[in-house]
């Protein structure tokens, strides 16, 4: 199996940019400790103030942090960790070897993808735990995951992965294919706008995170960034690849 | 019978409407270092990466040991260099290597790395990240990484260049213990003829996609090669008796130079035939010196003659 070597090699292409590094961590933490903070200041003490809230809204609320938490970081991996790496892995023609080997294009699509993919994955899941189990102690005394609902968890911590594993699928295609930029694009795009939708349907109550539609819903934008890969994946191959290495 | 190591066949490939190779066949015998030369843009990148599966050609047939070249068990059979060397800078070059043997799904074999290490002349240079390599060296490690998987034909892209002469020396050393030693086939690509001459058993001159001149280097020579003939004469010449050697135009008569009469004859005319002649006009032969063409006039030649097509 080729993929084990190809996402270790990728993974020290990325961290071998530290200073690309360091901005992601700092923009990490500024948004962790800003959804924090709004989490804290604008939603769950005031509604604590009004005395009405019960334990299980109290633990949706966490739980819409949560998500928020965990969509954003996720998806800021893909804006500042993407580019570089895979710009210089294709001027230094590091694709191109890979393709000369025996390794196929899927083998070294997969792998890249799944390279950027973890390190917004620990991010995006360690944080937004670290986030809903304070919240929770501090203001239910008990442990998020023991007073939350499974939607609530699918979504976070399955559907949002899925999610941004499709989407790093689908900008590795174009980032391969064509232009690194246009990839950045995407993942650009994205972030902002389906997190500004989810979140406005949450705090709207439009949709409810703790059903199987929103979990769904999530899932389905996943299916949608695979099959936008499938249905392209003929203009995926070595000599596309090779070609877009050149200009 | 010598097997094929490589085998090409009337290919063709058009890349973005422009004909990059308008039906090129050659053959590569196990065991010959073959020189692929040719002008820039002639198509010899292109042919290579054909070769390594990284191109699909629109015509005709290429295999290696036997197999097509989009087969995977043909690239496991191959190793290479292509122009930018495709290292990992952050990467020391055992980790490049290693790394490259685990990618062509090998085990981690610290022992052959060791060797070809050694036998690239970097094996001092083991632990340091390949960043700190100069060219020449970066190239050497991305040779060593063409043997890490232990290959039957390595297909180079112009190793030596963009190195200094003494490095490039280096390489064609390297290369020929390979070819010796190793018993592997090794196709490569080059701008300098010198070096081709030098270690080439064979060659493939490529021009505008089409292979122009291809086979053994010294049959080639006797067959292209139009070699210059310098007689050395003490006697006087007058116009009458040069016009009469101009009339034999095989003889290739082309000029006087320091008392010398300078021939290329053409291949069916023998030097006796000159001096024959020479004696019967009244010149006194003192000195007759023969030279071989070089590749280098060959390759002028032929890429001029196209250039005046």
């Amino acid at each position: 199996m080729r993929m084990g070597p190809i996402i270790n090699a990728s993974l020290r292409s990325i961290f071998q940019f530290k200073s690309l590094i360091i901005v992601y961590l700092g923009i990490v933490l500024i948004c962790a400790l800003a959804i924090g903070l709004i989490g804290s200041k604008l939603i769950i003490e005031p509604i604590m103030s009004n005395g009405l809230i019960n334990k299980s809204s109290l633990s949706y609320y966490i739980g819409i942090i949560g998500y928020s938490t965990a969509f954003i970081l996720t998806g800021i991996n893909y804006c500042v960790l993407f580019s570089v790496p895979l710009t210089r892995d294709k001027v230094n023609k590091v694709i191109e070897s890979l393709l000369a080997t025996a390794s196929s294009v899927k083998e070294v699509w997969v792998a890249k993808s799944v390279a950027l993919f973890i390190p917004g994955l620990l991010i995006g899941v360690f944080i937004p735990y670290l986030l809903t189990e304070y919240f929770s102690l501090t203001y239910l005394s008990s442990s998020f995951f023991a007073s939350t609902n499974i939607w609530i968890l699918l979504s976070t911590y399955l559907a949002v992965p899925v999610m941004f594993f499709c989407l790093s699928l689908l900008i590795h295609f174009v980032g391969l294919v064509g232009n690194v930029e246009n990839g950045i694009v995407i993942a650009s795009i994205f972030l902002p706008s389906i997190s500004a939708l989810f979140i406005n349907l949450l705090a709207r109550n439009v949709i409810s995170l703790d059903t199987p539609l929103f979990f769904l819903g999530n899932i389905a934008i996943a299916l949608i960034l695979y099959l936008i890969c499938m249905a392209n994946r003929s203009k995926l191959n070595k000599e596309d690849i090779v070609l877009s290495c050149q200009s | 019978m010598h097997k094929l190591a490589i085998e090409v066949k009337d290919i063709k490939k058009s890349l973005q409407d422009r004909d990059i190779l308008k039906g090129i066949s050659f053959e590569v015998e196990q065991g010959d270092i073959f020189g692929f030369i040719g002008p820039n843009g002639a198509g010899k990148t292109t042919t290579i990466r054909i070769l390594l599966g990284l191109y699909k050609y629109d015509s005709g047939s290429a295999t290696i040991m036997g197999r097509d070249v989009a087969d995977d068990e043909a690239r496991k059979k191959v190793g290479f260099v292509i122009d930018g060397d495709g290292l990992y800078d952050n990467m020391t070059a055992i980790a490049n290597l290693e790394y490259y043997q685990m990618i062509y799904e090998k085990s981690v074999d610290k022992k052959k790395i060791g060797k070809v290490l050694e036998l690239v002349g970097l094996a001092d240079r083991a632990r340091d990240k390949a960043q700190t390599f100069s060219k020449g060296m970066r190239q050497r490690l991305a040779l060593a990484r063409a043997l890490v998987h232990d290959p039957e034909v390595l297909i180079l892209d112009e190793p030596t260049s963009g190195i200094d002469p003494s490095a490039q020396l280096d390489i064609r050393k390297i290369l020929l213990d390979i070819v010796q030693n190793e018993k592997k086939t090794v196709f490569f690509s080059s701008h300098n003829m010198d070096e081709v001459q030098k270690i080439c058993n064979r060659i493939a001159l490529l021009d505008k996609g089409e292979i122009k001149l291809y086979g053994h280097l010294d049959e080639l020579r006797k067959q292209m090669g139009k070699n210059v003939l310098t007689v050395h004469t003490s006697s006087e010449i007058n116009q009458d008796n040069l016009d009469e050697i101009k009339q034999k135009k095989d003889f290739g008569f082309y000029k006087i130079q320091d008392g010398n009469l300078l021939f290329t004859p053409s291949i069916n005319v023998k030097t006796s035939d000159i001096i024959n002649q020479l004696v019967k006009v009244g010149i006194e032969v003192d000195e007759v010196a023969k030279k071989e063409s070089s590749l280098e006039e060959m390759y002028n030649n032929i890429v001029r003659e196209a250039e005046d097509k």
